[in-house]
């Protein structure tokens, strides 16, 4: 009985830790310069995200799959392989910012498609919904 | 208070807030526009689904239009499918816009569906089915409505759609099927094809066609062909040949060959007529004539 319990907790701990360390993924997007991170989509495609941000807001948005080449040849903050959801969540906090140039909210939303979580296509099949 | 005052000031915040309303909608539609432009980035499993929604639910006829183009740039069967049921649907206000789609997809097999479109058409329907056979490039198909076509309407409007596209292999093939025709001419001369028209030019069998040609020439324009017309002109058996030279030159802008003639003719009467072209073409050379004149030389 302990050792079920102690079991539970390890386990809650370990989704925890997981999701946090997984929601901080792309928090260092916010500060200002180039940032980089890729996602492994389901079809086995990965989808390469180059984002510049000025003054905390991001103004620009480039796919590795719409543009062939690295947007810049300035420094580049690499955030590695990212979960499709943080990706999906990242973008989507973009395209809701109404702070942020229209271009770059409707570019975020094929970022936001490009992740290839099942969260995305439900976000997009909400916006479609609308009355 | 007036009373009428009264509920003016009470109507006013719901004025307001179907002003804003309305503005709303527009917004909420640029944002369903920019999902649904996202979604071409999509795989057509994921993003299909999503557009056929669309496409079936109460929205702006612009946010549909909009779906019938992802419909276009997605690669799969069933995107084809619903793209060519709105192109026969003939009560469907989408429906001359999803011909075109047809077009900007490109999809061989569904461009070949838009044949049978055609015939079953009205006029808009068949120039939108000619405008996506246009945009898709496919001149064959053109081809093959001008070849089949019962009516002259049907007939000149795919030709003049060849000439547009510089179909010349197409409308030289529909000569030999279809007949020389006057649309065919002005095809030629639209689409630069001075070879078919100067050999036109040459046939006098139907002096008709024959000046229409002739005139044509001063479409193309172009060094060759300002020598051809002073040529024809030269060699004329009949004053319309010799006029319709003059036209085509006066087209194309051939002064200094208009001035050669007038240097070299003998006849008053064609002497006048090509001081008059001069004049008409608001050339310059008309003061070397002037000039020489005065001086006597001519």
């Amino acid at each position: 009985m302990h050792f079920a319990k102690l079991l539970m907790f390890v386990l809650l701990a370990c989704t925890l830790a997981w999701s946090e360390s997984s929601a901080a993924e792309l928090d260092g997007v916010s500060a200002d310069g180039w940032h980089s991170w890729y996602v492994n989509a389901a079809d086995g495609q990965q989808a390469q995200f180059y984002v510049l941000v000025e003054n905390g807001r991001p103004v620009r948005i480039h796919s590795r799959n719409w543009n062939c080449q690295k947007p810049t040849r300035e420094a580049i903050e690499d955030h590695g392989r990212v979960s499709a959801v943080e990706s999906y969540a990242w973008f989507r906090t973009v395209v809701e910012d109404a702070t942020v140039d229209e271009q770059i909210r409707d570019a975020a939303l094929f970022g936001l498609v490009e992740s290839g979580s099942d969260d995305a296509f439900d976000y997009i099949d909400r916006i479609l919904s609308q009355r | 208070m007036n009373a009428r005052l009264l509920l003016i000031l009470l109507l006013l915040p719901v004025v307001a807030f179907a002003a804003g309303h309305d503005t709303s909608v527009s917004d909420r539609d640029s944002l369903k526009i920019a999902a649904l432009e996202a979604l071409m980035s999509a795989p057509p499993e994921k993003a299909l689904p999503l557009v056929d929604k669309v496409l079936a639910g109460n929205h702006s006829t612009e946010v549909k239009e909009r779906a019938l183009f992802i419909l276009s740039q997605i690669d799969s069967s069933e995107a084809q499918a619903t793209l060519l049921r709105f192109a026969r649907e003939d009560s469907s206000e989408l429906q001359l816009e999803a011909i075109r789609m047809v077009g900007i997809g490109g999809d061989e097999e569904a461009l070949a569906s838009l044949g049978d479109v055609y015939q079953a058409g009205n006029r808009d329907v068949k120039d939108a089915v000619l405008e996506a056979y246009l945009i898709a490039d496919d001149a064959r198909a053109i081809y093959d409505i001008a070849v089949n076509a019962d009516n002259e309407t049907d007939f000149s409007e795919a030709v003049d759609m060849l000439g547009a596209m510089g179909a010349s292999s197409e409308l030289r093939e529909l000569r030999s099927q279809a007949g020389m025709s006057e649309t065919l001419i002005d095809a030629y001369a639209v689409s630069g094809d001075s070879e078919t028209l100067r050999e036109l030019a040459m046939d006098s069998s139907d002096p008709d066609l024959q000046t229409k040609a002739i005139e044509a020439l001063g479409i193309v324009g172009g060094e060759d062909v300002d020598n051809t017309l002073v040529e024809i002109y030269r060699s004329a058996q009949s004053d319309e040949v010799r006029e319709a030279a003059l036209t085509g030159m006066l087209i194309s802008g051939h002064d200094s060959g208009v001035l050669e003639l007038y240097r070299g003719a003998t006849d008053p009467v064609q002497k006048r007529q090509l001081l008059e072209y001069l004049v008409m073409m608001d050339s310059e050379a008309i003061y070397d004539v002037i000039d020489q004149a005065l001086a006597g030389d001519q």
